[in-house]
């Protein structure tokens, strides 16, 4: 049932002109960090940089698609596949590898462009960072923000939309600040796993929650 | 085999304290076509959101085929929907959204899918644009697509509300045609809410009206107009003298409540039960050639019904 889900929301976002938008958007301002960086000679550490970006970008991407939900909700779409054998959790999660496979796509490639760029040679703890705790972090934003979605009513939705929008753009603003600061590599085992239970326990966490959003809850927050 | 397909008993259902279904109590039967009429919001969606389990009942029973589709999924897979909204994808082609809903609804064959939707969109004239995607498709497209995918598993109970709205002459026609096909050849058990009576005096064999969260009427069509409180008789005298005189006679009754001549035929509009009507005239010492009671529509008897309610 899940890879049902799966294909259907792939399906879909190929034909979304909003990821269009969002690769727009990420090489963009990768395209501008290149240029900064060329233009000012600033010295700067890739790893650390591909540590805080990367899983920007992925979660952006993720977010411009993950309006798709809110828009099936709005529509009521989310209505009648909850009266089809489907079970809210098996949706949800659906949605979720469907979204973050592409957001993953996206951040993944523009890091790639990046690091050939930089002339970077990828270590262990780099390819693990990028093959295992991107898709991880992109998943369990997605899922908490799906989450999210289903339960809260739509001006609910508008505001919480700011503020993950103005929240990862403060953040993308700080790492490229930071560029100018030089300093040791924050890239290893170690704060790989802690990003990893991080990212590990919010899914766990929606996972379980959204067994227990009551449809009643999903119906009734559609105005 | 469950006697009753849909069993609504002391239904109740409250937001935020406010009571917006009162006691509603119907019983729906094994293939039949059951009409839920009522204005706009009198409670026709809600009750069918807890049928379907999209909303908790505050207090009393709500049944599916014996149990309630929101704790069983194979339950849910017997039982077709087109709610209000479509749930449609407006960026998938009209097949594969039917390929995805036959997917989901446990359709595993290839061979068996593109069968069964090709049949579907033929029966609901979309073949044709079976490649092009939803978001393109006018709402009478969109309205029948809605339909062929509620069918796709052919449903043991189907749940239409509103399922006319917005459509033409010709869609209506074929949404009406498969409605009694589905009803009459294949037993599925139809409940359909709206307030197209025109439509529910076709196709439904019983309705319930609602109005203002409550049941006030609950029979077949034919009983609900025959127990309507006025009815109009037709009465034949011999010549228009004696219908003059007639009308004359019948103002002193306390039953009639407006007579008109043509002729010699006179009009009747009785309150309650229309027979004495004849023994009365014919008491009266009148010859009476043909007397017939003419059927009321459903709109005049659900306008007297609504009416009577203060809506």
């Amino acid at each position: 049932m899940i890879g049902v889900i799966v294909w259907k929301e792939l399906k879909e976002t190929i034909r979304d002109k909003s990821i269009l938008s969002s690769g727009f958007s990420v090489l963009s301002f990768l395209t501008l960090l290149n240029v900064t960086i060329l233009k000012h000679n600033i010295v700067f550490n890739v790893e650390s940089l591909v540590f805080y970006i990367a899983p920007c970008l992925g979660v952006l991407a993720g977010f411009g698609l993950s309006s798709r939900l809110v828009r099936e909700k709005r529509e009521g779409v989310v209505e009648t596949l909850l009266c089809t054998p489907i079970t809210l959790r098996e949706l949800w999660l659906g949605k979720v590898i469907g979204l973050t496979l592409p957001s993953y796509l996206i951040a993944l490639m523009s890091m790639m462009l990046f690091i050939c760029l930089r002339e970077y040679r990828l270590n262990e703890v780099m390819i693990a960072y990028l093959a295992i705790a991107i898709p991880v972090i992109i998943a369990s934003a997605i899922g908490i923000l799906g989450l999210l979605q289903y339960a809260l009513g739509m001006r609910q939705i508008q505001i919480l939309n700011y503020i993950v929008f103005f929240t990862l753009f403060t953040i993308l603003y700080l790492v490229v600040r930071r560029l100018t600061v030089p300093g040791n590599s924050i890239m290893s085992w170690w704060s790989l796993g802690v990003v990893l239970t991080i990212s590990l326990t919010i899914l766990s966490v929606a996972f379980y929650l959204v067994a227990h959003l009551g449809r009643e809850r999903i119906v009734t927050t559609i105005i | 085999m469950v006697k009753w397909v849909i069993e609504v008993e002391g239904l109740v259902k409250k937001f935020n304290g406010r009571s917006v279904l009162h006691d509603v109590t119907f019983h729906v039967r094994r293939g039949a076509v059951f009409g839920l009429l009522g204005p706009n919001g009198a409670g026709k969606t809600t009750t069918i959101r807890i049928l379907l389990g999209l909303l908790a009942p505050t207090s009393g029973k709500a049944l599916v085929l014996g149990g309630r589709p929101s704790e069983n999924r194979e339950l849910r897979n017997r039982v077709g929907v087109v709610l209000e909204s479509d749930g449609l994808f407006s960026k998938l082609t009209a097949f594969e959204n039917l390929d995805f809903y036959a997917r989901v609804y446990g359709l595993k064959s290839r061979v068996e899918r593109e069968k069964k939707i090709k049949e579907l969109l033929e029966l609901v004239g979309l073949y044709e644009v079976r490649g092009l995607k939803v978001g393109y498709f006018s709402k009478g497209m969109r309205r029948r697509l809605a339909l062929a995918r509620a069918i796709i598993r052919n449903p043991e109970v189907l749940f239409l509300d509103e399922p006319t709205s917005g459509l033409d002459v010709e869609a209506r026609v074929i949404v009406r045609d498969l409605v009694t096909k589905l009803s009459r050849r294949e037993g599925v058990t139809i409940l359909y809410a709206s307030h197209d009576l025109e439509e529910v005096e076709k196709v439904c064999s019983k309705v319930a009206l609602l109005v203002k969260g409550r049941v006030i009427a609950c029979d077949a069509i034919e009983n609900l107009l025959i127990k309507s409180s006025e009815q109009l008789v037709e009465v034949y005298f011999v010549n228009g003298s004696d219908a003059l005189r007639a009308i004359e006679r019948l103002k002193e009754l306390d039953y009639v409540l407006e007579c008109k001549r043509n002729d010699e035929r006179v009009a009747v509009l009785v309150s309650g039960d229309p027979s004495r009507l004849l023994s009365d005239l014919v008491g009266m010492g009148f010859k009476v050639v043909e007397a017939r009671r003419i059927r009321k529509s459903l709109e005049k008897m659900y306008l007297e019904l609504v009416r009577g309610m203060g809506e």
